[in-house]
Order: structure tokens, then C-alpha cells, then sequence
């Protein structure tokens, strides 16, 4: 059976933050995985604003928006 | 697994930190069953040095030997040092269990339909735990008879 899109993910993480102004010292490591068993479908869906990908180890950001939306489902 | 960033150039609107605040609406019929909530996070001003910061949602089902199900999401920041002004945050940890009542429910409905399965799967149980009991210690059965010398399963005469 194909993943329904109009039903909610299993298990998911939401994110998001906004700040006026965001500076990194160091690059971030950053790793999702999607433990489990059985057939699946896991997503990552990320949205920036006014920030590089990847960041720039001490770079001045301002006005940054960062969303994301980590999802799993269990399918048929 | 599919992935898709989406990086865009600009000045957010107001609307857009509202909207990075509150992520995408679903519909009642959505809801999670479980919720974390982190949803009023503003700080002035903060530096940050975080290591081996992780978020974890998992959800298990297992029915005897039959099924098992398993779906997580691990999210890690390793490590990151940072400074930032004027932030707002949320966070959100979601668990739903409608789509794996729905599995176990069909689970079931098959056992209701062919009951011989759970004979099937405890026999397998049993074989499984009399070789567990058994383990790394020796086990002798002793034999003995009226008519002849005691007998030692797989061994020799005594």
C-alpha cells in the first residue's frame, strides 16, 4: 500500500527558530537517522532563510528562519 | 528517505517568523495521540556550545513472535558553537498510533481467521525457552531400569 499523504507520519519532529541575528564559531554536525524495522517512508523537509548551506563558521546571519520537519511511517 | 532543502534569499515578513514558529497546520483528524510541546521558547540574547545533543521518537509494537514493528526518528547535533539574538523556538515530538492500531487490528483479524498460528508461533516459543534453559550448563537425564544398569541419555551405561 502507498504512503498516505493526507494521514500523519508515525512518529515526527518539528522544528523551527528565528533570530534577529546568529553567528556560528563552528560548523555544526548535524546527522537524522530513522531506527526501525519493516518497510518505511522517513523524510526530512528543511526551509532556510538568509543563511548559507552549509554555514560559514563565523559569518554574521541576520534575520535567519530555519524550519524542519522529520517524519517516519510505517507502511503496509 | 527523501530529502529536499529549500534555501531562499530575502528578508523574512513578519508572517514568515510566524509561520516558522507554527510549521504546517494538519487537520483535527490528524492529531498526534502523543505531544511535546515546546512551544514558548524566546531568549535575548545566548552562546551556546552544545555536543551529542539528540532528539529521539520512537514508537515499538510487538505481538509474540509474529510482528514487530519499529519506526523512529533520531535527530543528533553533534556538536555546534554558536551565538544568536532575538531567537524564537519550537519544537514539536509527535507520536501517532492510528496507523499501527490499523496493522495490529489486520494482525489480529488474520490470528481470529487462522488460530493455528498461535499454536504454530508458541510451540516455537517453547522450543526457543527449552534451549535458553538449557543454556551453556550440561544437562544429563538419568534412565533407570528394573531389568538393567542405569542409562545416561547419550551416553554410555553406567
Amino acid at each position: 500500500m502507498q504512503p498516505d499523504d493526507e494521514q500523519g507520519a508515525d512518529v515526527e519532529i518539528d522544528a523551527s527558530a528565528a533570530a534577529d541575528e546568529l553567528c556560528f564559531h563552528s560548523e555544526p554536525e548535524v546527522r537524522v537517522s530513522f531506527p526501525g524495522t519493516g518497510a518505511r517512508e522517513s523524510r526530512q523537509i528543511t526551509s532556510r532563510r538568509n543563511i548559507d548551506t552549509p554555514v560559514q563558521p563565523g559569518k554574521r546571519y541576520r534575520r535567519v528562519v530555519v524550519t524542519t520537519q522529520i517524519s517516519s511511517r510505517l507502511l503496509d | 528517505m527523501s530529502q529536499s532543502d529549500e534555501v531562499t534569499e530575502g528578508v523574512p515578513r513578519d508572517d514568515d517568523r510566524d509561520a516558522a514558529s507554527g510549521l504546517r497546520h494538519r487537520g483535527r483528524g490528524d492529531e498526534p495521540d502523543v505531544l511535546l510541546d515546546v512551544s514558548e521558547l524566546r531568549v535575548d540574547e545566548i552562546s551556546l556550545e552544545v555536543q551529542d545533543l539528540t532528539a529521539h521518537v520512537s514508537l515499538e509494537a510487538n505481538v509474540l513472535d509474529l510482528l514487530r514493528l519499529h519506526v523512529g526518528v533520531d535527530a543528533t547535533l553533534g556538536g555546534v558553537k554558536l551565538t544568536i539574538k532575538g531567537v524564537e523556538a519550537k519544537v514539536l515530538l509527535k507520536v501517532r498510533l492510528d496507523n499501527v492500531v490499523r496493522i495490529l487490528d489486520r494482525v489480529f483479524d488474520t490470528i481470529d481467521n487462522n488460530p493455528e498460528i498461535i499454536g504454530q508461533v508458541t510451540g516455537l516459543v517453547g522450543q526457543a525457552a527449552a534451549e535458553v534453559g538449557a543454556g551453556p550448563a550440561e544437562v544429563v537425564d538419568v534412565v533407570t531400569s528394573d531389568e538393567g544398569p542405569a542409562i545416561a541419555a547419550g551416553g554410555e551405561p553406567e
